[in-house]
């Protein structure tokens, strides 16, 4: 794969939130919440990200378009994030908020729910041509055809421009938020969970419209999900993440069909399938909860309910190691059964 | 066939809203059969929700009310709409009643000006002869207005029937709700929650209990803590008297603040381990014995070590935790029917396989008991469910065992849903068979077939005409008239359907 592909390049990121406590507020623990991982997104491709409730993945997209800073001051990010645009390497991790700006056009957000991320009292044209004022130096007749080409694309009426969102439903909302991440003609949309707050008939027509702009744009995507049937479809690379570690890495249909880490594993065995006729002595279910990331166990995060769980699962944090081609899983006890 | 336990004929839940009738449930029937697991399936607004909390009476009254349907439970007729019928039919007031609700209050108002102007022309005076003559106004105006027989056979009506329900809840059918953050009472322990799903308490018994717990709590506590505890007291005693008394620090003074702040934990534990004493021997025995039946439903759900998780607090549970002790709480009466409302929605998948898993096994620990899972994830019941219903619109479109429902889905609306989530079989990245346009307003379905504004293969009469709920092959039904006219085509049968 040669550097041209690449949009993005993680490597080694690392999300720490300090927690103050006590009366003179010193620092009393630290949220991992992103533990070190490394993944690349190229053109005009999807990665799906999967995992359990709190084990980072709407971290890692925030990162990505660089806003926990203003989200968390006190927020500790290392590592890097490479963007390639049109040639110019940019480091999301190290720009300074007035540098950024001229790059935030290029990386947009869509996010689950669609009653909470649309503001009541604007417009859709004005929550629409909210980025374009931002980013662009349109005029108001060239922002308003802008905005009717937008509203088609979606699959929504020009004339609806000036209604507001409460006028609409779920998936129309979700429409015009999908709307207003394509208005600046970004080069990577990142989805926290744009469809798990839909009614399954609206969820198809949203996963269709997506997948329709990116043919027709070829904007990059991460899909941030905990439904793995819909991130199987719709992802060409699939990253699993458990307390704030990528596990497993690959095509999604490696991914999905032949995972490796055990985790893996048990997260797609406990996934219900609309098969009423499929075998189920195969279910892996998973004793307990996930650790707090508060306080990880030492080594592999996965051991303390791992059933392969060793005694040197302990010992070292396991790094995402190429178990097949373009495969790479962190457990190196799946590896040492594979090779004996 | 298996022995019915619900049976629910023609039920019918409105709701007023803004002087408009949203039909949320419109005449369904089913049965329950007794130790299925049933699924009801359907997007958000279908009904499927409503339909189950009018089984058991809990539609918020007003805005919505179960105007009309049967439903009988073991044989027993626990609500008849057609005695709800005959109560409506009564006229709503005793006079006039062409006279419009909104404007009785005008008619009234002016009846009581006429009564006050009265007083000009009649020989009324004095302060007392005038207090009566106001008291004879309001109480004729009230007789002439506002008396409605209608509203009293409708109390006497709903009484009896929420008398009834209370004692079916809880008891006989429990309900499991899809936030188990919000069900549970974040300031009672989870103990205190379990034990009252056992056996309700009053505030005298719950004083009681909390001296028990308090007492056993001091008896327990080892002197060094106590000590530790009083040490502390008088330090406090002593630091807050002194910022009384200005600092004087008089050797005194000192002595009497210690020794009162090194007292009072002692006093009061010692007073909680002298109530405890009064309260009578059986009572104890029988908190004992409910905090031994409360650890044994934590047992049974799952929940590790359940004896010292019975004095967390909901908020020290996780989400499959919680939603585990909400299980436990509905089964604390050994229910013959459990109505999960999207029991696993807010849950993790490796959280939702456990939490499904359980439910089956209840389900096999409990012969004659039922379950109803009410859902809008298909994939969820193929895994879970026997028996299926499908509803839009307020209505059931189709009823199916599990395996017939997939194979061999007749509607357009379960196809649809079947077309909407991904499979193994799709071709990556192919597009989804979604269903188009969106779920109608309930102010406004549509005349004919509910579904008949998004369905592809609509024809003439499904706008006007509701196809009626067809067998189409034993226990598959369906509502939809492409399929009753292909399946009647077939038979070469006379067209005479009864609705």
């Amino acid at each position: 794969m040669s550097d041209k592909q690449k949009l993005v390049d993680v490597k080694n990121l690392k999300v720490h939130f300090p927690l103050f406590g006590g009366v003179l507020s010193r620092r009393v623990a630290t949220v991992k919440a992103v533990d070190g991982i490394s993944f690349s997104i190229k053109r005009k491709e999807t990665i799906g990200l999967v995992g359990e409730s709190g084990c980072g993945k709407t971290t890692v997209g925030r990162a990505l378009v660089a806003i926990l800073r203003q989200l968390y001051p006190d927020v500790e990010i290392d590592g890097s994030i490479t963007y390639n645009f049109n040639g110019k390497s940019v480091d999301f991790a190290r720009l300074k908020p007035r540098e950024l700006r001229k790059y935030r056009s290029k990386v947009q957000m869509i996010f689950q729910d669609p009653f909470a991320s649309l503001n009541p009292r604007m417009t859709v044209a004005q929550i629409i041509s909210e980025p374009l004022q931002l980013h662009t130096k349109m005029n108001d007749s060239e922002m308003k055809d802008r905005v009717g080409w937008l509203l088609d694309k979606v699959g929504l009426q020009p004339e609806q421009a000036y209604r507001y969102p409460h006028e609409f439903s779920g998936g129309q909302r979700q429409r015009v938020g999908i709307a207003r991440a394509l208005a600046t003609n970004p080069d990577l949309i990142i989805c926290d969970e744009p469809v798990s707050a839909l009614d399954v008939s609206i969820q198809a027509q949203v996963i269709n419209l997506m997948m329709d702009l990116q043919e027709e744009f070829g904007m990059s995507y991460l899909f941030i999900a905990h439904d793995l049937s819909v991130v199987e479809h719709i992802a060409d690379r699939i990253a699993v993440m458990y307390l704030g570690n990528v596990v497993e890495f690959g095509e999604s249909s490696t991914v999905y069909y032949d995972p490796r880490h055990p985790y893996s594993k048990a997260l797609l065995s406990a996934v219900p399938r609309p098969d009423p006729h499929r075998q189920r002595e195969s279910r892996i279910v998973l004793e307990g909860d996930v650790p707090t990331p508060l306080n990880k166990p030492s080594g592999c995060g996965f051991r303390t309910r791992c059933p392969l769980a060793e005694k040197s699962c302990a010992e070292e944090i396991p790094v995402l190691e190429e178990h097949a081609l373009e495969h790479w899983v962190a457990c190196p006890i799946v590896k040492e059964k594979n090779a004996g | 066939m298996r022995e019915k336990l619900f049976e629910i004929k023609g039920l019918k839940t409105y709701f007023n809203i803004g002087g408009q009738t949203a039909k949320a449930v419109d005449g369904v029937d089913f049965d329950i059969y007794k130790g299925e697991i049933l699924g009801v399936v359907g997007e958000s607004g279908s009904g499927k929700s409503v339909s189950l909390l009018s089984l058991i009476q809990l539609i918020p009254n007003p805005p919505g009310e179960v105007t009309d349907g049967e439903i009988t439970f073991n044989g027993e007729n626990i609500f008849n709409g057609d005695e709800l019928k005959r109560i409506k039919a009564v006229p709503q007031y005793r006079f006039f009643n062409k006279l419009d609700v909104s404007k009785r209050t005008g008619v009234a108002f002016l009846f009581m000006v006429a009564w006050l102007v009265l007083h000009l022309v009649l020989p009324i005076s004095g302060f007392i002869p005038f207090l009566i003559s106001m008291l004879l106004m309001t109480g004729v105006t009230w007789y002439l207005f506002f008396n409605s027989p209608r509203k009293r056979h409708e109390r006497s009506f709903r009484e009896k029937m929420y008398t009834r329900m209370r004692q079916i809840r809880g008891s006989e059918i429990a309900m499991i709700f899809q936030e188990p953050m919000t069900s549970l009472n974040p300031v009672y322990t989870i103990g205190m929650q379990i034990i009252e799903a056992i056996k309700p308490k009053s505030f005298g018994e719950m004083v009681k209990d909390r001296i028990i717990d308090l007492a056993a709590s001091f008896r327990n506590t080892r002197w060094v803590n106590k000590v530790r505890a009083s040490v502390i007291a008088a330090v406090l005693f002593i630091f807050f008297g002194q910022l009384g008394t200005g600092w004087s620090f008089q050797f005194t003074q000192l002595i009497s603040q210690a020794l009162w702040g090194a007292a009072l934990p002692l006093v009061l534990g010692y007073l909680m381990v002298g109530l405890d004493k009064l309260i009578p021997k059986e009572y104890h025995e029988e908190y004992v014995d409910l905090q031994r039946q409360g650890i044994k439903l934590l047992d049974q759900v799952g929940i590790p070590s359940p004896e010292t998780r019975l004095k967390d607090y909901p908020h020290q549970f996780s989400g499959g935790m919680r939603q585990r002790v909400m299980i436990a709480m509905a089964l604390a009466k050994k229910p013959s029917l459990l109505i999960a409302d999207e029991p696993t929605t807010a849950l993790d998948v490796t959280i939702q396989a456990q939490i499904l898993e359980l439910m089956k096994e209840i389900k096999d620990q409990r012969e004659d008991a039922a379950i109803v899972l009410i859902t809008h994830d298909l994939a969820v019941i193929a895994e879970t469910c026997e028996r299926v219903i499908v509803m839009y619109g307020g209505k059931i479109q189709e009823v199916a065992e599990v395996k017939e429902l997939f194979d061999n889905p007749l509607h357009p609306y379960t196809k649809g849903l079947l077309g909407s989530i991904p499979t193994p079989e799709l071709q990556k990245k192919a597009r989804l068979q979604a269903i188009r346009g969106m779920v109608p307003n309930i102010l406004n379905l549509p005349e004919g077939c509910k579904f008949c504004t998004r369905c592809d293969v609509k024809i003439d009469k499904c706008d006007s005409v509701d196809p009626p709920l067809m067998e189409v092959t034993p226990g598959h039904l369906v509502r939809c008239h492409l399929v009753i006219d292909e399946m009647l085509e077939q038979q070469n049968a006379p067209v005479s359907v009864s609705e």
